[in-house]
């Protein structure tokens, strides 16, 4: 198993954002975290990233407790730009190829060159499009056993969202998996594998498409309006 | 690892300190030019007047120097761990405490930069480029007046002054950059206003510190109340040293140990209870 959470928690003061969530994830797939605002979704991407501490519960991913080794497994896209804006995109290339043995060169270069970005093109001069790119890129050229996708999709144009779901799907590899956090269902419906649904830092679905749609006879999309009408 | 992360805490801020250095350097060629004026032009007021303002402007900007490398490296510790940059950095397999550590070295070498290019500038101004390799005759004029003019004290006893000193110094720009590090620390602990709030504790910690150095320095001063309640008295040389070479030393180890206590508390914050929200 890739990811194992056994009743996982996580609260801020009195405010519950995940509550006893049982979760396992094997390698090789692709899945959607769906759910409402402030269901939980960026704070499970956050524990599993190691950007915030659970509360109570168990979570692993390859058999380790979040920490080191994690870290060197997963890669994570968070909702934000988190790039210095002093770096250029040749230094943030070198800085991911210094602390992740996994980061590939070659393949960032290829797709940087693709969207004709340049290696000493500024941070601070891109628009906020072509750094999100920038740190997909970078993000999906690590060879991770495990990929964090915190609303890739969400701000950009169509055509962006075509370009980062084919990176999505043309760099990951059979021994990982990929977690998508997304409001923008229809967009990615159509490369996920599972379905993981939260409501109130609630675990209430947790399936695959194609279980979806031979049980409920609807699409991803049409079943998360239903789920979550208001 | 670590010779990593401080390589790119150096250039992240190499220019901005280029640029600092820099005006310092053309400021003492300003002053110097200024003082040669102003002994070819004897009776010009203009002159006087000029050197004098620059002169008092000099010493600010030295002490701006300083307070900006502070500044500075306060910025980027709290950008780089506790802002949007914290996604990445505490996202890279290192252990919390290089990146703590990376900051804090950075921070020392361009203090030590600092402290060059003032000598270098003492130096311009001065006239005396090779100030420094000449240090050996302040030395011996400062001896002979603590030795034999007026204080009555040991060569021995000057040198280990002088010592204690230099320790102090050093310590001070990382005691205090540690001190900013545990509040920013503290306050990542809250969920709402983590900057007001880490604002508040680098005070309450401030307070927390003199009170306890406050209590140490009245029970280390017992020797010394007969003379701080009698103004009429005259504290002899040998009593006042002792009184303040053990203060001094105190000092050093209250500052180191509060220095490690900020440290450890600050990692154990950010690896155990980190909050980036």
């Amino acid at each position: 198993m890739l990811v194992e959470c056994k009743n996982l928690c996580k609260t801020y003061g009195e405010t519950i954002a995940l509550n006893n969530i049982n979760l396992n994830i094997e390698r090789g797939r692709i899945i959607g975290l769906l759910g409402p605002n402030g269901s939980g979704k960026t704070t499970l991407i956050k524990v599993l990233s190691g950007l915030l501490t659970k509360s109570s519960g168990e979570v692993t991913i390859s058999d380790k407790e979040i920490g080191i080794e994690t870290k060197k497994v997963v890669s994570y896209l968070p909702e934000r730009t988190y790039l210095s804006e002093w770096m250029t995109v040749k230094q943030v290339v070198d800085f991911f190829k210094d602390f992740y043995d996994d980061f590939s060169e070659e393949t960032a270069y290829g797709m940087l060159e693709r969207l004709n970005i340049k290696p000493g093109d500024r941070l601070k001069t891109m628009s906020k499009g072509t750094k999100e790119k920038v740190q997909l890129i970078l993000v999906m050229s690590r060879q991770a056993e495990l990929f964090l996708l915190d609303e890739p999709i969400a701000g950009v144009d169509p055509a962006a969202r075509d370009y980062i779901i084919k990176t999505i799907i043309g760099n990951y590899n059979e021994n990982a998996s990929v977690i998508i956090s997304t409001h923008l269902i229809s967009d990615v419906e159509k490369i996920l594998d599972e379905v993981i649904m939260i409501k109130y830092g609630c675990l209430v679905m947790h399936k695959t498409v194609d279980e979806i749609r031979d049980e409920h006879g609807k699409s991803v999309d049409a079943l998360f309006r239903e789920v979550f009408a208001c | 690892m670590l010779r990593k992360l401080i390589k790119y805490d150096l250039l992240a801020d190499y220019k901005r300190y280029g640029i600092v250095f820099a005006a310092m350097l053309l400021f003492s060629i300003l002053l110097m030019t200024l003082d040669r004026l102003t002994q070819v032009f004897k009776g010009n007021q203009f002159f006087k007047i000029m050197m004098i303002t620059c002169a008092i402007l000099f010493m600010m900007a030295f002490i701006v120097m300083f307070t900006m490398i502070m500044v500075i490296a306060t910025i980027r510790f709290y950008k780089n761990l506790v802002r949007d940059e914290g996604y990445l950095m505490h996202t890279i397999p290192v252990p919390t405490w290089q990146l703590i550590m990376a900051k804090f070295i950075t921070m020392y070498i361009w203090s030590a930069a600092a402290v060059v290019v003032a000598g270098i500038c003492f130096g311009i101004v001065s006239g005396e480029p090779l100030w420094l390799f000449k240090l050996d005759i302040g030395w011996e004029i400062l001896e002979s007046a603590f030795v034999e003019d007026t204080i009555n004290g040991t060569p021995e006893q000057l040198r280990n002054f002088f010592l204690v000193c230099v320790v102090v110094m050093i310590l001070s720009p990382g005691f205090m950059m540690l001190h900013i590090y545990m509040s920013l620390a503290l306050g990542n602990l809250f969920h709402t206003h983590k900057l007001g709030i880490a604002v508040l504790m680098f005070f309450a910690l401030y307070v927390g510190e003199q009170l306890l150095s406050g209590v140490f320095m009245l029970f280390m001063s017992a020797d010394m109340v007969t003379y701080l309640t009698d103004i009429e008295a005259v504290v002899p040389f040998e009593a006042g040293y002792k009184y303040m070479m053990t203060s001094l030393i105190f000092s050093i180890i209250y500052t180191i140990v509060l220095m490690v206590g900020f440290f450890i508390g600050s990692e154990r914050i950010f690896s155990k209870k980190l909050n980036l929200e």
